[in-house]
């Protein structure tokens, strides 16, 4: 009788209280693939699926970072501005008659001082995350705006530059540049998570960042290091967003919606904000759900402003269920999870 | 007596500082370039950063230090929310002349018409309000609207073989321009009933936001026609969807605008835009200070109405018509 | 009758007015709670400062209209935000709210034509629906607040670009004009812009919910501990619901009172105003704290960004460069506030003991009497209830001989004549019990330490008496409260007597105020039939014993430290103390009559050499304090004890030491009663009694006192 009630403390105390969000937001997505493949003719063609991929490139890089950044229990909302920043500092660079590499070297190191600092602000200031990239993506913005550009908002980029021809051209048929970046970011976020330890120890602080420290594990330079990652993908995303439209724009810093999309499509797979968990399989599950989502209702010829509006209807829809099937344990939650 | 004294000694001092003051008032008189000097402009435009304000603004500052009046600039930075307040302070900076660049026709009228009734004269510059003011310079919209439209007809409508399929990209559809084109434009396409407006959305005059429009209305219409663009700026974003699509050429891209070279003639130059009615920003800028010069001297219409100054327009266009000597070249900054 | 005092030739003692030094007023400061809003407030400041020294003319009455006509709508979408937080929750879909709320105002004005209230109303209801929907989600449903109000954001914006996309021209073309309208929107009263009036309201107004209501405590509660609150029976989802209803109806109010200002709305209102009020607050809480209502920090943190972003736009400064500015800036207060509340607390903890130059005089009129003079007397005395009781810092004995002492534990016990071997419980005070005298009707009053004076009646009822006294002139700190009120007497008209013996340190924290020296206590006196507490007299250096001369009509006042008794004078209390004895051996405790007309002192402990001359250097105890452990401090001995006897003039008359080893320690107290001698000590676990050769066998001290008894 003892041996059984303490069996099965033990069984509660170790079930794993996963997410359901993932397998609804698969399953939703799938539904939404047959509907879509059904009603829509042309949908679900080759052409269609290259369309899809290319047209979520640089928000999967993004929420590369934003994974790694939220599963070590922090929120990045200077990745936008950081973005911004990459492309204008490479493209400023091929303006002035720099070549590629070099260009390229320099913006990393621009974008990883960038990373530095606010991990810096994080880990050693100690200024909550949200608060410190808050602030730290107006001053980058305006830095840049007004250090680099001098007051003016766009920045056009020669599309006939090799520099910029590379990060549009095809690396195998049928693969563009962005897209195999995307599929590297993605590999190197999996195996970064997955096998190293610097991934390891990004879950252990965002499962429990006190015990982590306590246990004596190198959490400020994680953190650091961290932030780090998050500006390196938000350069990448800035390159192949800047190639492709040629123009690098610093109000898609000021009008938010990129950087919250971004969260979006991170939490969406069923990565929790308190950290810990997840991983690059639910940012793929995100992003697919956006990313089909997106092309269906353009396909339907949904405005813009509809779309929009059932994107965040869809988002409500799957936050809610994912409580309803899998509630809170009221026991446990803290204030802190938002 | 000591009173006496007393009230002789504060005549004098009166009537010496009514002499002195007067004959100084002659004295400025006598030089008409010296009668700005020292006076107050204030110039509130929705961004700096533009070469659409940034042009203007060069010219006025050239005014203002040629009549050693004041310049300031309050860029709103393309907040609406704070273009408000900061015409508030402005107005109770109590500038002579207030230049204003309205982003839409209801947002600052109540504060033009309270600046107007403090004596500070209200220059409207190329985007009016519903309040009239001391003075407007700036592009006639109906006359663009009515012009870019019949174009519109003529290469897509009825015998073109086109579809007739347009898409209007407004700035802010309650923006002056937007109004008076979008008036216009419709007056004309009612009357060519194969022409179909199937998008009329604003992209807050961002690019980036003019493209995804673009990129969405061509997904729905692929056959479409033109791009009415209500401004070069955005609807570069608009050509570069057009662009990405292959579909150069086949769809025009019609704008309006400054007609700074860098903008307008480099788009059109690479086939992002297909013609532009530019205002030429340069021009208006002198205007503007010519006008704010006049003001300052104290210049107004007989009837009271407002002093208007409208911008000659420039056709800017693509293929062979193509001059690129029609844009102005802002100079490189230091 | 023994030899006797006269009062009026005793050394005068100054008793300082004021004791003040800057690392007092240090830790003062930074032990009080509004310091929290320190680094906000100097920020403020700061702002403040630097606009009027590198503008002119922008604090006129014309520009600070300006400024509350336009800063009331952001004042009151921060005032929202802030209820939300409070409650533990965020909300990111404000600036949304706030577009499709000013909307509806202005299509219920100019399209539907609707009279101004009917405006107002829909406003409020539009807020109010998507802070119900928000409600609705992360309260009742209990989804995260952060991804369910990001949803919202999203879709009401779509709805609001939608709904105002074939609007927005009819209302900018309307020419409908309302003098209600034009009012609200652009009007003053008392000169001040009526949407001012508005925040000013609606600030009070939560100023009072938090402080006063029973739902802003209920929001604080569940914002700052969920499982607490819902433990202690807060309605935790709905507190949430409703605090997310009404900050939408907040948002819905503040874009009425911007609808009838800007008779306008743009396609880029509210974008980005959930990034500036979150700024705002947190300039203003230090922090993204949930559960904390200190709703002024917070519009003085908006405030702060709110000036500092216009005055550096007005400036003529381009945007990109204010941006980084302001980047920049928020960024250098955020790494202040932080570093601030993270180190306030120690900052505090090495400002706070603050010792001074402490001179002793030398030890005189004991010769002859030290222990190693005399033989140790109490190594002879019996032991009663050893080990039934704990601390037993007073004893006091009633008419039926009956024993009463406080314990550790809270508890005034009594020990049971005649042979005291059973203890029972008398009363359940609380608090850590010292000090016992007993009135004219035979109740108990105790000295409570960390409660006051405390009355227990002969039916075991506990009465607090007092817990507070006036608060000392020109003190940072409230020291109204009764920190360790020590040992008490009561004077033939009722009053009672009693000592506060420090103010800086709770009883378990006593050692730090003898490392300090400072004249940190005070005398106090209650009288029970006016129910008045009154300071007797302030900054005495660790009152401790309390006792009535034989005459009724003057006062002994121990002072531990000093190694001295005081005297005052009943009849002129306010002339101060002057000095009855002076260079005792050691600290004296306790203080009690004799019944040969002398008294008799408890010595807690002995005066040593080391400790006398460490007592001159305060940087030596500054740093043994933060240096050494506590078990390692310099300090008087305390390992040997005893009581001293002196007669009527102060004359030490008789020593009755304990034994090294033994068995009584620190004694802090003893009572003459009926021939023998009862000895309590705070750390002690027994009371010692001693058979007194030569004493008035009939004498107890309520006769004594009473004459009864």
């Amino acid at each position: 009788m003892v041996e059984a009630t303490a069996g099965a403390a033990i069984n509660i105390g170790r079930r794993p209280r996963r997410s359901l969000l993932e397998p609804i937001v698969l399953a939703v997505t799938l539904a939404l693939i047959v509907l879509f493949s059904l009603t829509i003719k042309g949908f679900a063609t080759l052409g269609n699926l290259s369309v899809i991929l290319s047209n979520s490139t640089s928000l999967v890089i993004l929420s590369c970072g934003m994974a790694v950044v939220i599963i070590s229990r922090g929120l990045d909302l200077s990745q936008v501005a950081a973005m911004v920043a990459g492309a204008t500092t490479f493209s400023t660079l091929i303006n002035a008659g720099f070549s590629g590499p070099p260009a390229i070297i320099l913006a990393i190191l621009a974008m990883a001082l960038i990373g530095f600092v606010n991990g810096w602000l994080i880990a050693f200031v100690e200024i909550p995350a949200i608060l410190a990239t808050l602030a730290s993506a107006m001053f980058v913005t305006g830095l840049f705006r007004f250090a680099v550009l001098r007051g003016e908002y766009l920045l056009i980029l020669p599309k006939s530059n090799p520099a910029v021809i590379v990060f549009k051209s095809d690396v195998l048929p049928g693969v563009t540049a962005p897209v195999a970046l995307m599929i590297a970011t993605l590999v190197v976020t999996w195996l970064f998570l997955r096998y190293t330890t610097a991934g390891r120890i990004i879950y252990g602080m965002g499962d429990n960042f006190q015990a982590a420290r306590l246990a004596g594990l190198p959490v400020r330079k994680t953190t650091v290091f961290v932030y780090i990652y998050s500006a390196l993908t938000a350069l990448l995303a800035g390159l192949v967003i800047a190639a492709a439209s040629g123009t690098v724009d610093f109000r898609v810093v000021t009008n938010g919606s990129l950087l919250f999309e971004v969260i979006l499509v991170v939490v969406l797979g069923g990565i929790p904000l308190r950290g810990g968990r997840g991983g690059v399989r639910n940012l793929l599950v995100g992003a697919a759900l956006i990313a089909v989502l997106r092309n269906g209702m353009t396909l339907y010829d949904f405005s813009t402003q509809i779309q929009d509006m059932l994107r965040g209807v869809v988002l409500m829809a799957a936050i809610f269920a994912d409580n309803y099937l899998n509630p809170r344990d009221a026991e446990t939650d803290t204030v802190g999870d938002l | 007596m000591l009173r006496c004294l007393g009230s002789k000694l504060r005549r004098t001092i009166v009537g010496l500082a009514i002499g002195a003051s007067l004959a100084l008032a002659t004295g400025v008189r006598a030089d008409p370039a010296s009668s700005m000097a020292g006076k107050k402009v204030i110039f509130v435009p929705i961004s700096m950063g533009i070469t659409l304000t940034e042009g203007w603004a060069r010219r006025m500052k050239e005014h203002a230090a040629a009549h050693g009046y004041s310049f300031e600039i309050r860029d709103a930075a393309f907040n609406t929310g704070a273009m408000s307040e900061l015409l508030a302070k402005a107005i109770s900076d109590k500038p002579d002349v207030l230049v204003v660049h309205n982003p839409t026709v209801q947002l600052l009228a109540r504060q033009i018409k309270q600046a107007q009734a403090q004596g500070i004269k209200v220059l409207q510059i190329n985007l009016q309000s519903n309040q009239p003011s001391a003075a407007f310079v700036g592009a006639n919209w109906t006359r663009i609207g009515t012009e870019i439209a019949e174009d519109i007809v003529k290469k897509c409508g009825a015998g073109s073989g086109k579809s007739g399929k347009v898409a209007i990209i407004p700035g802010q559809l309650t923006a002056a321009d937007s109004v008076m084109m979008n008036e216009a434009a419709f007056k004309v396409f009612k009357e060519h009933p194969e022409i179909k407006v199937v998008s009329n959305q604003a992209s807050n005059w961002e690019p980036e936001k003019a493209r995804q429009i673009t990129v969405t209305v061509l997904q729905q219409n692929p056959d479409l026609c033109a791009i009415f663009g209500h401004w070069d700026v955005h609807t570069i974003g608009a050509g570069n969807a057009v662009k990405d699509a292959g579909l150069s050429g086949k769809v025009l891209v019609y704008a309006t605008g400054g007609g700074e070279y860098g903008e307008a003639c480099k788009a059109i130059e690479n086939g992002t835009l297909s013609a532009e009615w530019s205002y030429d920003a340069d021009g208006q800028g002198r205007d503007a200070g010519t006008m704010i010069d006049l003001l300052l001297q104290g210049a107004t219409s007989s009837n009271g109405s407002m002093l208007t100054v409208e911008s000659p327009l420039k056709i800017i266009r693509a293929g062979p018509d193509y001059d690129p000597s029609l844009c102005w070249k802002m100079p490189p900054k230091k | 009758m023994s030899a006797q005092f006269d009062f009026s030739t005793l050394p005068k003692l100054r008793v300082p007015l004021l004791v003040m030094s800057p690392r007092r007023v240090l830790a003062d400061i930074l032990s009080r709670g509004w310091v929290e809003n320190a680094v906000p407030f100097l920020a403020f400041v700061c702002v403040i400062v630097g606009v009027l020294a590198t503008t002119k003319g922008y604090f006129t009455l014309d520009n600070l209209r300006n400024l509350a006509l336009y800063a009331s709508d952001g004042g009151l979408v921060v005032l929202a935000l802030f209820i939300v937080v409070a409650a533990g929750g965020i909300d990111l879909s404000v600036g949304s709210n706030f577009a499709m709320s000013a909307f509806a105002a202005l299509y219920c004005f100019h399209i539907l034509n609707l009279p101004v209230a009917a405006v107002l109303l829909a406003s409020l209801a539009t807020g109010a629906i998507i802070g119900l929907v928000n409600g609705a989600l992360a309260g009742l449903a209990g989804c995260g607040a952060l991804l369910t109000t990001l949803g919202a954001m999203i879709t009401v914006r779509g709805i609001f670009t939608l709904a105002s996309q074939g609007q927005l021209v009819a209302i900018s073309t309307s020419s409908r004009t309302d003098e209600m309208w034009d009012w609200i929107g652009s009007d003053r009263f008392l000169t001040v812009p009526i949407s001012f009036w508005v925040l000013v309201i609606a600030v009070a107004g939560v100023l009072v919910m938090f402080r006063q209501s029973r739902f802003g405590w209920h929001v604080l509660a569940a914002g700052g501990n969920r499982k607490a609150a819902r433990h202690g029976g807060i309605h935790v989802k709905a507190t949430i619901f409703f605090a997310y209803v009404l900050a939408g109806l907040i948002v819905g109010l503040a874009a009425f009172l911007y609808a009838a200002r800007e008779n306008a709305v743009a396609s880029d209102t509210g974008v980005g105003m959930e990034f500036f009020a979150l700024t705002a607050l947190v300039v203003g809480l230090g922090g993204f704290v949930p559960g904390r209502g200190s709703t002024v920090a917070v519009m003085i943190g908006f405030a702060t960004i709110y000036i500092l972003n216009n005055a550096l736009l007005n400036s003529g400064l381009r945007s990109d460069f204010v941006q980084l500015a302001m980047g920049a800036i928020l960024i250098f207060i955020l790494s202040i506030d932080t570093k601030f509340r993270k180190h306030k607390h120690r900052l505090l903890a090495s400002a706070y003991v603050d010792p001074i130059d402490f001179k002793l005089g030398e030890a005189a009129g004991s010769r002859g009497f030290m222990p190693s003079e005399v033989a140790p007397k109490l190594a002879g005395a019996e032991i009663l209830a050893s080990g039934m009781i704990d601390g037993p810092e007073d004893v006091i004995l009633d008419a039926d001989d009956h024993l009463y002492c406080g314990t550790r534990n809270g508890s005034l016990v009594r020990i049971a004549a005649p042979d005291y071997t059973q203890v029972e419980i008398f009363a359940q005070i609380g608090g850590r019990p010292l000090g016992l005298a007993s009135d004219r009707e035979g109740n108990i009053l105790v000295c409570v330490a960390g409660m006051g004076l405390v009355r227990v009646s002969k039916e075991r009822e506990v009465e607090l008496l007092t817990d507070q006294t006036q608060r000392s002139l020109l003190t940072i700190q409230d020291d109204t409260t009764i920190r360790m009120a020590d040992d008490l007497d009561v004077a033939p008209d009722g009053v009672i007597y009693f000592s506060d013996a420090t103010r800086r340190y709770d009883i378990e924290n006593w050692g730090l105020d003898l490392l300090e020296g400072r004249p940190n206590g005070r005398l106090l006196s209650y009288d029970p039939k006016t129910r008045r507490t009154r300071t007797v007299c302030d900054n005495l250096v660790f009152p401790n014993g309390v006792c009535l001369t034989h005459d009724g009509q003057h006062l002994i006042v121990a002072s531990t430290w000093t190694c001295s008794l005081l005297i005052f004078d009943l009849a002129a209390l306010s002339a101060g103390p002057r000095v009855f004895v002076h260079g005792l051996p050691g600290y004296p405790d306790n203080v009690n009559r004799a019944s040969d007309g002398g008294y008799w002192i408890a010595l807690a402990g002995m005066r040593n050499p080391v400790t006398d001359l460490a007592m001159r250097h305060p940087g030596l105890r500054r740093r043994m304090t933060r240096a050494v452990a506590p078990t390692h401090w310099l300090f008087g001995n305390l390992n040997i004890g005893g009581v001293l006897k002196i007669d009527g003039a102060g004359q030490i008359v008789e020593t009755y030491w304990d034994e090294p080893s033994g068995p009584l320690y620190m004694i802090t107290s003893m009572r003459e009663h009926k021939g023998a001698l009862y000895l309590g000590g705070v750390t002690n676990n027994k009371i010692g009694r001693l058979r007194l050769a030569g004493a008035d066998p009939r004498w107890t001290g309520r006769r004594s006192y009473w004459g009864r008894g």
